[in-house]
């Protein structure tokens, strides 16, 4: 009966709740408000409890709070003439007065005992909270005057806007949108030919094209598991004293970018993170989602007190209640560990039945059912292989009309064989002889891996540079250590080889006599060699320079050995299928060489470009769009998309084959809860058994859990509960998150906090709107991304309006798109992407930008000052401990995950400008700017490359004045400080 | 710093009349919190401006050091009289052993203080010693945590960055926290020690190192000749310059404008701030410069003199590396305290005298306060087999000494007291929280006021704990 009316209840900016009230229930509110924080509850100060009238009349320690003949008469009469309570602000004279007519016209309380948490006071939230009540449905504010298409969570915003006297901001040019609408999803800025689609594209979706584009893009995964692995405190080691790292967690990083790619519904995401062993529990996944429960902070140094040990189990304990309750309800429960929460309707009892519900969770590593994988792995495989049959296909029908090739003559070759033809060296007429199984068909040189080998008539003059150049196929992956071509002498003592999977799983290396010029390339691990034919080939320089290329391209890094080898004339051949000699098994290939050729001069990288382009392996996109019809082009495309989602899919599949255990959470036996006083383990108190957190408008069916549940019921019962249609923080909480991470501010501006301490929501009812929509979509987190951003408010432009800057300066209600800086990993996503090489390798384990040290037990991170292709996958990739220092990316407020980060600081500071100005990083980005565009050099004037950085940096080509100034630049001193300025601009910098 | 959570910082931004101002000077942490923090009681001021904290990792035997035990002669060679087998980290109780070092009164207060460090006793009439610290833990790592930020696990801010997030800078051309690693390593925990945890990244401490680049990133990673980084950088102003001209008003485009700005001028302020050679003859004699033992020791002390003399509010100096590894390269005694304690104090005396000295010399010691700590002290009892007097001590977090000096001290005075074999804290304990609350009441914050919301708490040093411990005020 204190609850008022749910429609009579207005917002106020202080979040005073008015309501109609008689005389005895503003007395109640009144008490609620100023004593019952101290006198109610076990212990009421002073023994006085105020929460019923029988036992104010039985009073406390002064004697009775009031006479029972006489009302006037008692502590309470007496506080409130003298004005001594509450003790640090007594109350008002108005509210002293008004509860002392209370107390004359009788004291009335209510019926039943008042509960503290019943209504919202100026001091704490009550179960009427606004964030507690049911989803509203309101109807959209009436329709603005706008030519542009609205979405109806438009005519909210501008309604409000419309409130203040605020006027939208006009819609942003088309080069700002895309590149806005590319770092929000991807984080990484769109390269130029997409711009220029996107502003050639007149038709009325164009926007909306380039939004399912990313939306479709594997990078909307990588960039948007970021946001998510932020806000459930994922971290790739234990933290505390030893900090050991956790090289089997990133399965769980992994599982959050394949969820986010195929768009899992919301309410399953979190299922399969709380109890996906048991709701889903045929799914392999739903061990890596479980993840989620262990990504915190461990302690695994406890020492030998039992009371230590117990203390940091229910520091654990903190810490995931803490999680589940932030993540997906926006409530502190956590709060509520030593005593009830001082600002939220959440009790201390409340606390520990969330303990109960997860108490059988565990840290440790769960092994991954190996059957499973290993059949999926094949049908995968089986699949690729149907696929790539048909590819070739089509793209023999387009090969077929081409007709041959013209030669174009780069470097004669020292020897050269068309293996598919016959045996014979067209240019040198070095003779060869097969040995063993070694057949030639019409495939080429057939090689079984057991005995097969070739091997030429020796070399008639000395050969020193040298590029090795072969097409081949082999039987498998499996395969290790076989040479496709080789350079030896007769004993097998010096050589230069071609050499498959050696050292490096699935991966080309230089092989040499005792790895003499021998490193790793850092290539990819072949995924497809064993399904079409491959070009590579291997460039020896006069300096000792030894680069790899597959397909035409640099495979990995080019790397400095030692110094050349000289193979001497009459007493050197070129072999296929060996390493080197003797022939045992793991020295021989198992594939068919198509052909080779042998040069005696290091080829260029434009060489080898058309050397592959020549090599009937090739065939250009340009080629095939004009020789094929629409059908086939289709046709193509769908199955080459097939291909790919096959080949993350394999990969992931692979790993977990290799990883067979996962950092996951370990189901054991709930012991007994006990609620413990004062959050002491000293002081145990009763037991307390699994429940829910009382949401007053949703109670869920916990009331069926028996006491003694096992733990995957109780997070079974805990996970639906959770993701109940019916409970109001689920939709509300993850809608507000994704507006958050899309305009920089959530409706309520505290992501994980939607109690009295976080912010109020600015626009209540668009935020049920929204949550009641995504809810009817079936959870989408896709069609949500889509809703927002492809409504007006998202496109407005960023450009400040002094009038709305005086009235709202931090654009909570959205006049503008208010332009801020990009995280830490978008900084370095873009500058990679932009300047450098790429490296698109997906999921997996992570790289390390650390000097990780193990010392005695306690390891410590600190920064790699250095930068290479092995660093340049995607930042979701990044190794990340806690407790490290992150070098560059700290300066740019990337957090430590050592607690949740549901909303980044963004900080400007000097350290970062030196950090970003002067660090490794910037520096070494700046100078591979012209090597990492192969389009660059090529450009025929200074002012051309100024566009073409320009271009690929900012999206848009140089203003007259930048050109000149830029040219300067240049002109005194190259192009690097040209890219590093760039780089450090605000304009690269800011999303806007 | 920007950020738009609920604190004071953005409150008093954006209810301020001229926004833009306020709030870029808020974004780059040049503004003060001090005015809303202030005690609200008016009697207490502010006492110090900047602190100096010396860091002894490991645990210094507050037996042989600062805390006079003449009954402990007595126990020598005894079992410890115990029904409960003491709680140490290797659980291996020895029989107890008297202080090798001889303690003396010294000066004219009469402060008891052992002969280990000499100089620094000759200080003692500007000395207050806490002899009744407490920790929660007795493991290095976490130990090092509470000490610095109040909690026992990383992502917690230390007392330098919250020092720094309360009171702002008083120049803008130096970090507000600089911290001085010892030249063997970091400690176990590293960064986390210094960290900002989750206030904004400007509050973190930032290191200093010896060599041509005491700031990391000073100078670019690859030589640019200094025409080309002229240009470099007019280049960058002006593409900024006419960015901004489409952001009129926009506090944090024209923050980061700025914050170029002020790197260039830490690239000469850095530079004058840290060549000690510029310092006279008998000042760098006072510290020890020219002597092996204590060069690295003194270069830092003084250096860390022209930090606080050039504004720098939050000094912090490690003396030893990381924990692990032979040979020792902390105070961590478990072996042989004579031999650890005698080579790790000939490296400090002196320059941590000589600092104390100097400041008062320039009468900076009015309003600085010195602090001489550690994580944790070490038992009464010998690490070694139960039979036997070891020559090595284990951790003890029931009972040690810490010192300060300085500002708004009582001087030449001692605060709580041990039981008689120096195991366990007999009177008036002092936890961590009540050393933070007491230095930041020193620099004239109120520890309950200086708050930041994080994940639904207002979050502070001192957590929900804190108690300003006013008898060793003056």
């Amino acid at each position: 009966m204190l609850k008022p009316p749910l429609f009579l209840i207005i917002f106020l900016s202080t979040s005073m709740v008015v309501f109609a009230q008689s005389p005895d229930d503003v007395a109640m509110k009144i008490i609620v408000e100023n004593c019952l924080d101290c006198h109610s509850g076990a212990k009421p100060k002073g023994g006085l409890d105020l929460s019923t009238r029988e036992n104010l009349l039985k009073g406390g320690d002064n004697g009775p709070g009031i006479e029972i003949n006489n009302f006037l008469k008692g502590q309470m009469k007496d506080v409130l003439d003298e004005s001594r309570m509450p003790p640090k602000k007594p109350l008002d004279t108005i509210n002293a007065a008004h509860l002392k007519n209370w107390l004359t016209s009788g004291a009335k309380y209510p019926t039943t005992k008042i509960d503290i948490f019943s209504t919202t006071t100026s001091k704490r939230a009550g179960k009427d909270w606004w964030s507690l009540r049911p989803l509203q449905q309101t109807p959209l504010p009436s329709a603005i005057n706008n030519t542009h298409t609205l979405q109806p969570l438009d005519y909210f915003i501008f309604d409000g806007l419309k409130k203040l006297e605020l006027k939208p901001s006009e819609l942003a040019d088309r080069r700002t949108l895309i590149r806005r609408v590319y770092l929000d999803f991807i984080g990484i800025p769109p390269a130029p030919e997409e711009v220029n689609k996107f502003l050639a594209d007149k038709s009325p979706d164009a926007f909306g094209k380039v939004v399912d584009r990313l939306l479709a893009s594997p990078s909307y995964g990588e960039k948007w598991a970021r946001h998510w692995l932020d806000i459930v405190r994922y971290g790739e080691s234990d933290g505390f004293e030893r900090n050991a790292p956790r090289p089997n967690s990133w399965h769980y990083r992994d599982w959050v970018i394949k969820a986010l790619n195929s768009d899992m519904p919301y309410d399953q995401f979190v299922q399969m993170q709380i109890a996906g062993d048991r709701i889903f529990s045929e799914s392999s996944d739903s061990i890596l989602a479980m993840g989620f429960l262990v990504a915190g902070i461990h302690n695994t140094v406890l020492g030998s007190n039992a009371d230590a040990k117990e203390q940091a189990r229910q520091d654990e304990m903190e810490d995931l209640v803490s999680s589940i309750g932030q993540t997906f309800l926006g409530l502190t429960i956590n709060c509520a560990r030593c005593h009830d929460h001082k600002f939220d309707p959440i009790s201390q009892h409340d606390y520990y039945q969330m303990v109960a519900n997860l108490s059988g969770v565990r840290q440790g590593e769960r092994p991954i059912p190996n059957i499973i994988i290993t059949k999926q792995l094949t049908k995968t495989n089986e699949r690729k292989a149907e696929l790539y049959k048909a590819l070739e296909g089509i793209e023999k029908i387009a090969l077929a009309k081409l007709g041959a090739k013209a030669n174009s003559i780069i470097s004669k070759p020292i020897a050269q064989w068309d293996f598919r033809k016959d045996n014979k060296d067209s240019q040198g007429n070095l003779t060869l002889k097969l040995e063993g199984n070694a057949k030639l068909t019409a495939k080429g040189l057939e090689l079984d891996g057991k005995n097969s080998v070739a091997r030429s008539s020796a070399l008639k003059n000395d050969l020193k540079e040298k590029t090795l150049e072969a097409v081949v196929i082999l039987s498998n992956l499996d395969q290790k250590g076989g040479g496709v071509i080789t350079v030896e002498t007769t004993n097998g003592n010096l050589f230069d080889s071609i050499v498959f999977a050696e050292q490096e799983s699935a991966k080309w290396m230089a092989g040499s006599n005792f790895y003499q010029r021998t490193q790793s390339f850092k290539g990819m691990p072949e995924n497809e060699v064993h399904l079409k034919p491959v070009h590579l080939a291997i460039t020896y320089s006069q300096d000792g320079k030894i680069t790899a290329y597959r397909n035409g391209k640099i495979y990995g890094s080019a790397y400095q050995s030692k110094g050349l080898a000289v193979f001497p004339a009459n007493n050197s051949i070129i072999a296929f299928g060996i390493r080197h000699e003797p022939p045992s098994a793991n020295h021989l290939l198992a594939g068919t060489i198509l052909k080779a050729r042998v040069f005696d001069k290091a080829l260029n990288a434009k060489d080898i470009s058309t050397l592959f382009e020549e090599s009937e392996i090739f065939i250009s996109e340009n080629d095939l769009t004009t020789n094929l019809n629409n059908e086939q082009i289709t046709l193509r495309k769908k199955i080459k998309e097939e291909i790919a989602n096959l080949e993350s899919d394999g990969k992931l599949l692979s790993n977990k084959k290799d990883n067979a255990t996962v950092y996951s959470a370990i189901s054991t036996n709930p012991p007994p809860t006990k609620f413990l006083n004062r959050g002491q383990v000293t002081e145990p108190g009763s037991e307390v058994f699994p429940g829910n957190i009382p949401v007053p408008s949703f109670k869920g069916n916990f009331t069926k859990i028996l006491p003694n549940a096992s733990d995957p019921d109780r997070r079974e019962t805990l996970a639906k509960w959770i993701t109940n249609q019916a409970n109001p923080l689920f939709a509300r909480v993850i809608v507000n998150r994704i507006w958050h991470y899309h305009f920089g501010n959530g409706l309520v501006d505290t992501p994980s906090d939607f109690g009295f301490n976080g912010s109020k929501p600015t626009h209540p009812e668009l935020l049920d709107y929204l949550s009641k929509s995504f809810i009817d979509s079936g959870y989408s987190l896709k069609q949500l991304h889509r809703s927002i951003v492809l409504s007006r408010t998202y496109q407005q432009e960023s450009k400040p309006s002094a009038d709305s800057l005086k009235k709202d300066f931090d654009n909570r209600y959205l006049w503008r798109w208010a332009p801020r800086r990009l995280d830490a990993e978008s900084i370095r996503d873009s500058s990679i992407k932009t300047c450098g090489t790429f490296n698109q390798e997906m999921y997996g384990p992570g790289f390390s930008d650390y000097k990780t040290e193990s010392n005695n037990g306690t390891t410590y991170y600190n920064p790699l000052e250095k930068f290479d292709f092995s660093l340049s996958r995607h930042s979701i990739y990044r190794f990340t401990p806690r407790g490290a220092n992150q070098g560059l990316l700290d300066s740019f407020d990337c957090p430590d995950n050592s607690s949740a980060a549901p909303k980044r600081s963004k900080t400007t500071t000097p350290i970062q400008a030196l950090a970003f100005w002067n660090g490794p990083f910037t520096q070494n980005l700046s100078e591979s700017y012209s090597k990492n565009h192969s389009d660059f050099e090529a450009l025929n004037s200074t002012i051309q490359k100024i566009n073409h950085v320009f271009n690929h940096l900012l999206q848009r080509l140089p203003l007259d004045s930048e050109k000149s100034k830029a040219l300067a630049l240049v002109e005194k001193h190259g192009f690097t400080p040209l890219i590093r300025a760039i780089l450090n601009t605000n304009e690269f910098l800011t999303l806007e | 710093m920007y950020h738009s959570f609920n604190n004071r910082r953005s409150f008093l931004c954006n209810g301020s009349q001229s926004i833009a101002i306020t709030a870029l000077a808020s974004i780059l942490g040049q503004k003060s919190l001090a005015n809303d923090i202030k005690p609200k009681d008016n009697s207490k001021k502010i006492r110090a401006k900047r602190v100096v904290q010396i860091s002894l990792v490991g645990g210094l035997s507050h037996l042989d050091s600062f805390d006079y035990k003449p009954e402990i002669e007595k126990f020598h060679g005894k079992k410890l009289l115990t029904d409960k087998v003491p709680d140490t980290f290797f659980n291996q109780v020895g029989l107890i052993r008297k202080n090798d070092w001889e303690f003396k009164q010294r000066g004219k207060s009469g402060l008891y203080i052992s002969d280990l460090f000499p100089n620094i006793a000759k200080c003692a009439d500007d000395l207050t010693i806490i002899r009744s610290m407490v920790s929660d833990s007795a493991n290095h790592t976490p130990a090092l945590f509470i000490e610095n930020s109040g909690f026992n696990s990383n992502g917690f801010p230390s007392m330098g960055s919250w020092i720094s997030y309360g009171l702002g800078s008083e120049n803008a051309n130096l970090p507000v926290f600089i911290v001085l690693p010892d030249g063997r390593g970091e400690p176990n925990g590293c960064a986390s020690n210094w960290s900002n945890g989750f206030l904004p990244a400007n509050h973190q401490g930032v290191i200093f190192q010896s060599g041509n680049q005491p700031l990391k990133n000073l100078y670019p990673a690859i030589t640019r000749n200094i025409d080309e980084e002229k240009d470099s950088l007019d280049f960058l102003n002006q593409l900024n310059a006419s960015h901004l001209s489409g952001f009129p008003g926009d506090t944090n485009l024209a923050a980061r404008i700025k914050s170029h700005e002020m790197a260039a001028k830490l690239q000469l302020s850095v530079p004058e701030a840290t060549t000690i050679s510029n310092e006279p003859m008998h000042i760098q004699n006072l510290y020890g410069i020219n002597q092996p033992e204590t060069s690295v020791c003194a270069q830092k002390c003084l250096l860390a003199r022209r930090l606080l003399e050039r504004g720098v509010r939050f000094v912090q100096i490690y003396s030893g590396g990381p924990i692990a590894g032979r040979p020792r390269a902390s105070w961590d005694a478990h072996e042989n305290v004579k031999e650890n304690h005698s080579t790790e104090a000939l490296k400090i005396d002196q320059p941590v005298a000589a600092l104390i000295l100097d400041l008062k010399q320039r009468g900076m010691l009015e309003d600085t306060l010195v602090l001489f700590t550690t994580e944790f002290g070490r038992t009464p009892f010998a690490q070694s087999s139960s039979t036997t007097i070891g020559t090595g001590r284990d951790h003890n977090k029931y009972a040690f000494s810490v010192v300060m000096a300085g500002a708004g001290l009582k001087s030449g005075t001692t605060y709580g007291e041990s039981d008689p074999i120096g195991w366990k804290v007999a009177t008036n304990p002092v936890a961590w929280h009540d050393f933070h609350a007491t230095v930041l009441h020193i620099l004239g914050i109120d520890h309950e006021q200086l708050t930041f919301y994080h994940n639904g708490i207002q979050r502070r040093l001192t957590n929900v704990h804190g108690n300003i411990i006013h008898n060793i005020l003056a």
